[in-house]
């Protein structure tokens, strides 16, 4: 580090506020924490101040198990013998179906049989499946069968690879089965996470404060219509609650300005879009929730690796009566209430980051009967 | 971040085992605390998941003379394996037992606030607030740009300052 960028104890007095609202250019940030990490003065004055970003920082001096250093070592070298071990070498193919083959010879011998009708290998979710057809006459009971699936199942889990198990019946009673080993299905599922796919602009303007409109409050949002009633900018969807519109880069930055200049600055204006990279020059969609503090929208955000989008929205068409809007990020639709709940479950299930912006109990909600109509905002993770 | 200067390990090969007990003792506990607040309350699994994360980034560095990159490669593997790992909502039971109760609550709410925060977010947040680590390296981690990394840092820090004082006004 150069000498310029090294701080002194006043330095930090000075930088304190920026560092903690994060607005430090990235020498002066880490020359800022260098200091700190070195002066226990410095250290004790940072972090007296409550900042949540403090906080968080303060959060990190939970102490790790004391044996943690010894146990990476201990792996490490375990790590390395098994390289250096003599090689007979067993693939990892040859070896689940050395396996499998140990495992289902009993079955034969104890005479299940396989449908006569051959059955396609089913698709690999996202966790491993082992097909065992049982026949019309077991020599076993279906109980003993099942048992014996959940063993091989149990087996798979712990292997940690997803399997097809084709089974194929011969004249002569003898079976074949061939595993194959769909190993680089898991990295792509990582490399999808890890990458962010942009989604489409995501806005939640709150245009009033109070039940009963003020004047500026009934303006804003007519501002907003009126800003995207414009030329080169389409409406794909309009309720009362919920604006979609579709524009270029710069038409979008000029309904932002115009936005910050009615409301004297952007504060009524949320940005919830998960990545940002607005091109002036590409067109963009933007999704537009109208709020008012005392009545909700149903409105909910799935965050999601994208391969659990297409199960979401199949969940989402079971458990709807009626779709109102869909596009690559969002759907909307129609269903009942006593619905809700199961679909909720379900999509928390699914594991999913899922979160409410409805404004709960609120009395709209309440007095609402037949159909509510609601929001899913889904993006990447 | 403490230890990020590691100029005294000088030229390294993996092989050196003084350097990776140095290394695994100046990062061990930091990356212990990330993967915590990243899976939840389940120190077991953050301790398989810490201990795995350097044996791995040990085994694949060509070379330690880089300590950045190191680092980097370190704590993008043990933000994959969190991101596998199931997520168990915090205890009440907290770590700083012994600290005085405003503190304590205090340090609560902000817990409870980043349980509320998708797995990236958390993730950025703790990189940049508890690590201190740059926007630099951060996009080096993510695989995004820096930009990127700094736009969706301070959303996430918007997110958690809104669920905090959505717990302080008792609607978390």
């Amino acid at each position: 580090m150069e000498d310029n960028l090294n701080m002194t104890c006043s330095d930090i007095r000075k930088k304190l506020k920026a560092f903690l609202d994060d607005l430090l250019a990235e020498d002066e940030y880490q020359a800022f924490v260098a200091h700190v990490d070195h002066c226990k003065e410095c250290n004790d004055y940072v972090r007296k101040i409550g900042s949540i970003s403090n906080q968080l920082w303060e959060l990190g001096d939970i102490k790790a198990p004391s044996d943690l250093a010894s146990t990476i070592l201990f792996r490490l070298k375990q790590a390395e013998q098994e390289i250096r071990k003599p090689k007979f070498v067993i693939s990892k193919k040859l070896g689940i179906g050395i396996l499998v083959v140990a495992l289902t010879v009993p079955l034969i011998f104890l005479g299940v049989y396989h449908l006569k009708s051959r059955k396609r290998p089913q698709d690999v979710g996202e966790t491993p499946t082992i097909e065992v057809h049982v026949g019309r006459k077991p020599a076993i009971s279906r109980r003993e069968a099942e048992s014996l699936l959940g063993e091989l199942k149990g087996i798979a889990a712990r292997l940690g690879v997803s399997k097809k198990e084709k089974a194929v019946e011969s004249d002569t009673g003898r079976e074949e089965e061939a595993i194959e080993e769909d190993a680089g299905r898991t990295t792509p599922v990582r490399k999808e996470a890890l990458l962010l796919v942009p989604k489409p602009l995501h806005w939640h303007f709150l245009y009033a404060k109070e039940r009963n409109l003020k004047r500026e409050e009934a303006q804003r949002k007519a501002g907003l219509t009126n800003a995207v009633n414009s030329p080169g900018i389409i409406t794909d969807y309009q309720t009362e609650s919920l604006l979609v519109f579709t524009a270029k880069g710069e038409k979008i930055e000029n309904v932002l300005e115009k936005i910050i200049l009615m409301s004297s600055g952007s504060s009524f204006l949320r940005d919830y879009t998960p990545m940002v990279s607005v091109d002036p020059n590409q067109e963009h969609r933007v999704s537009v929730y109208f709020e008012k503090e005392t009545a909700s929208v149903r409105h909910w955000h799935a965050t999601c690796v994208p391969s659990q989008e297409q199960r979401l929205l199949d969940v989402i068409r079971e458990e709807s009566g009626r779709i109102n809007y869909e596009s690559e990020e969002l759907i909307v639709f129609s269903i009942s209430k006593d619905a809700i709940k199961k679909l909720k479950a379900r999509i928390l299930a699914m594991r999913i980051d899922f979160s409410e912006f409805d404004y709960a109990e609120s009395k709209e909600g309440r007095l609402q009967s037949g159909p509510v109509e609601i929001s899913v905002y889904i993006s990447n993770r | 971040m403490p230890g990020r200067d590691c100029s005294d390990i000088g030229r390294s090969t993996p092989d050196n085992e003084g350097t990776v007990k140095l290394l695994a003792e100046q990062y061990q506990q930091r990356i212990f605390a990330l993967v915590l607040y990243l899976i939840g309350d389940d120190r077991d699994k953050a301790y398989d998941i810490t201990a795995s994360s350097f044996v791995e980034a040990l085994s694949t560095a060509p070379s330690l003379e880089d300590k950045n990159a190191f680092l980097v490669r370190l704590i993008r593997i043990a933000i994959e394996k969190s991101r596998d790992a199931k997520i168990i909502p915090f205890s009440e039971e907290t770590d700083f037992a012994d600290f005085p109760p405003e503190r304590k609550n205090s340090l609560l709410m902000v817990k409870k606030a980043l349980q509320a925060l998708t797995f990236n977010e958390k993730a950025l947040l703790l990189l940049r607030d508890q690590l201190h680590l740059s926007y630099r390296e951060i996009s080096a981690i993510f695989r995004m740009s820096e930009g990127d990394a700094r736009i969706q840092t301070v959303r996430a820090r918007i997110r958690i300052r809104r669920k905090v004082e959505e717990i302080l006004s008792g609607g978390g």
